[in-house]
């Protein structure tokens, strides 16, 4: 039984252009202790799938899916106030740019103490006393800050960007969420830093068999860590496959792009030559393209591709695209 | 041939001073002295970690901020630290968020006039037909003059910053941090974009990059940087085949397979 299991899900939010549809159909099924990469650019639609996900709803959203389950709860026919309970029992999220989502007023430890939930609670009742306090600190060594007097009593500017987001991770790993939801945890950072993170997260699976959606920009540096990978193009779903599948045959034209835009760093491309990259932009939401919305940017685009490609399924791999790309030797 | 560099910094250093309690001062040092040339159509690369100078060495470079010791030459023109009319002629900066360095309630043409109109003795149809003419050249249209920066993508506005930074046709352009903000696809669009102009213009770049692929693949030299130091310099294709220093190797072993399982 899968632990998050969410099909169709549309999300349609209401411009004064009219009502546009930012997700379209996406399916994302994440077993237990599994971690998911979720990767694509900016308006992609893949931080409204981690907000639907959460129930972090605005007044001019509608969201729509045919199923969304966690474990055997349907989210949809939750009311607000249940859902709630179930989300802030299992699902914890983080977020990018940690210093920004910290309380600038208060004192990390403050806040850290405050979101332990009383259910974590584990000893007898003589031990009650500060055990918010110990279990904070265990919290902190947990996620690798050693010196934990001194960033107790700190307030989020005075530490650096890497702290500040291991303490988020800290709060998020104090409920012992079963699926922890990181929405762009390391963009922005150095490759260091960015390492750091990503080998904590990694031993929180290990150890605590938290599920992970990892959410991305970058397909290459959350490559290595993750399972499978979806990759979204405009709030639609263009390919899903293990990691392997995806670096080795990418089906999809876009996921071909992504892998071949940057440089890497074994020196294969010539110095100072061109990059290939997509010609045009990424199209603002009101003035999607009807069909494949890569359609205008795509180089190998044809007539069909005006249809909405279906998603197809090859050896687990879904794609959705009418003129896949590296079939040959998948036929093989 | 000038025998002259186009860019020769000798001796750039930086400290701040802080105060401690009333009366004690405190100088801490964000960068020791540094000395670099620059040739035109080269492209310097600045690496390092959080902390390491490589942020303040550019802005010193842009002006933004005065170094405290050391001189700044272009062509061998000594550049004062506050003589800001040379300087934005010759040395131009873009800056690492698109989406906040542009003023948004000016439309772009205004936004690209404005050094014309302070630095140049120009007509207004004179820059008028200026900033129509940088505007094609990063790719946009003339009628993008008239929109403001809220109107277009994040993509275009980074071109738009280019733009502002190549309409007084300077020497040397410094980007700080310019491509992390930006989506993969368009990155590499503003990519080739920069080393077209480069290879049209023969402007020299000093980056700051934290991609260390993308060091490889645009930088002639690089510049590795620790705690204000530099601790490796030269050619970026011999320090990254043979790194020197712990630093250097740390970095390289971190990008890339930063993280296997």
């Amino acid at each position: 039984m899968p632990l998050l299991d969410i099909r169709n899900l549309t999300i349609e939010i209401d411009t004064p252009q009219g009502r546009v549809k930012a997700v379209d159909r996406v399916n994302l099924t994440l077993n237990e202790g599994e971690i998911r990469g979720l990767v694509g650019e900016s308006g992609s639609g893949k931080s409204l799938v981690a907000k639907a996900i959460m129930g972090m709803k605005k007044e001019n959203w509608r969201v729509t899916a045919d199923r969304m389950r966690i474990n055997d709860i349907d989210l949809m026919s939750l009311s607000p106030r249940e859902r709630r309970k179930v989300i802030g029992r299992d699902i914890a999220m983080i977020f990018q740019e940690p210093r920004s989502c910290l309380d600038p007023s208060m004192p990390i430890g403050a806040q850290l103490i405050e979101v332990i939930p009383g259910r974590v609670f584990e000893g007898r009742w003589w031990q009650r006393l500060f055990w918010r306090k110990k279990h904070a600190i265990g919290l902190l060594h947990r996620v690798g800050i050693k010196d934990h007097k001194k960033v107790m009593a700190a307030f989020p500017h005075q530490l650096s960007e890497v702290v500040c987001q291991k303490v988020m991770i800290a709060m998020a790993i104090a409920i012992k969420p079963r699926l922890l939801v990181a929405d762009e945890p390391i963009s922005a950072m150095e490759s260091t830093t960015q390492a750091q993170l990503l080998r904590l997260l990694d031993r929180m699976n290990q150890n605590n068999n938290t599920t992970i959606l990892l959410i991305s920009n970058d397909i290459s540096t959350i490559a290595n860590l993750t399972e499978t990978i979806t990759v979204m193009y405009c709030g639609q779903m263009v390919e899903t496959g293990s990691r392997e599948q995806l670096l080795a045959t990418p089906h999809h034209p876009y996921t071909n792009a992504l892998l071949n835009a940057i440089p890497d760093f074994s020196g294969r491309l010539p110095h100072k030559s061109r990059l290939n990259a997509l010609p045009g932009a990424i199209p603002p939401l009101q003035h999607l393209p009807i069909g494949c919305r890569l359609g205008p940017r795509c180089p190998y685009a044809q007539k069909l591709c005006v249809q909405t490609p279906p998603i197809t399924r090859l050896k687990n791999q879904q794609y959705s695209c009418h003129f896949p790309l590296n079939m040959e030797e998948a036929k093989k | 041939m000038n025998a002259e560099p186009l860019l020769r910094v000798t001796n750039i250093g930086k400290s701040f001073i802080e105060r401690r309690g009333l009366f004690r001062k405190e100088a801490v040092r964000a960068l020791e002295q540094i000395s670099f040339t620059l040739e035109p159509g080269e492209t310097l690369a600045l690496v390092g970690e959080a902390g390491s100078g490589k942020s303040t060495l550019a802005k010193i470079l842009a002006g933004v901020v005065a170094a405290s010791e050391g001189e700044i030459r272009v062509d061998g023109q000594l550049i004062a630290p506050d003589d800001y009319e040379q300087r934005c002629k010759q040395i131009r900066m873009i800056f690492q968020d698109p989406n906040s360095s542009l003023n948004p309630r000016l439309r772009i043409g205004r936004i690209l006039e404005a050094p014309l109109m302070l630095n140049t003795a120009m007509t207004p149809e004179e820059r008028a037909h200026q900033v129509q003419e940088t505007l094609r050249m990063v790719g946009l249209l003339a009628e993008h003059a008239l929109f403001y920066p809220q109107m277009i993508s994040s993509g275009q506005k980074q071109r738009v910053a280019l733009a502002r930074a190549l309409i007084m046709n300077p020497r040397i352009i410094v980007a700080d941090e310019t491509f992390s903000m930006l989506d993969l696809s368009v990155r590499s669009q503003i990519i080739n974009l920069l080393l077209k102009l480069q290879q049209e213009l023969g402007i020299a770049y000093v980056i700051v990059a934290n991609d260390l692929g993308l060091v490889r693949h645009i930088s002639d030299k690089v510049i590795v940087m620790h705690q204000g130091k530099v601790v490796e310099s030269g050619e970026t294709q011999q320090v990254f085949a043979a790194p020197q220093h712990e630093v250097t190797k740390r970095l390289i072993q971190s990008y890339g397979h930063e993280y296997r399982r």
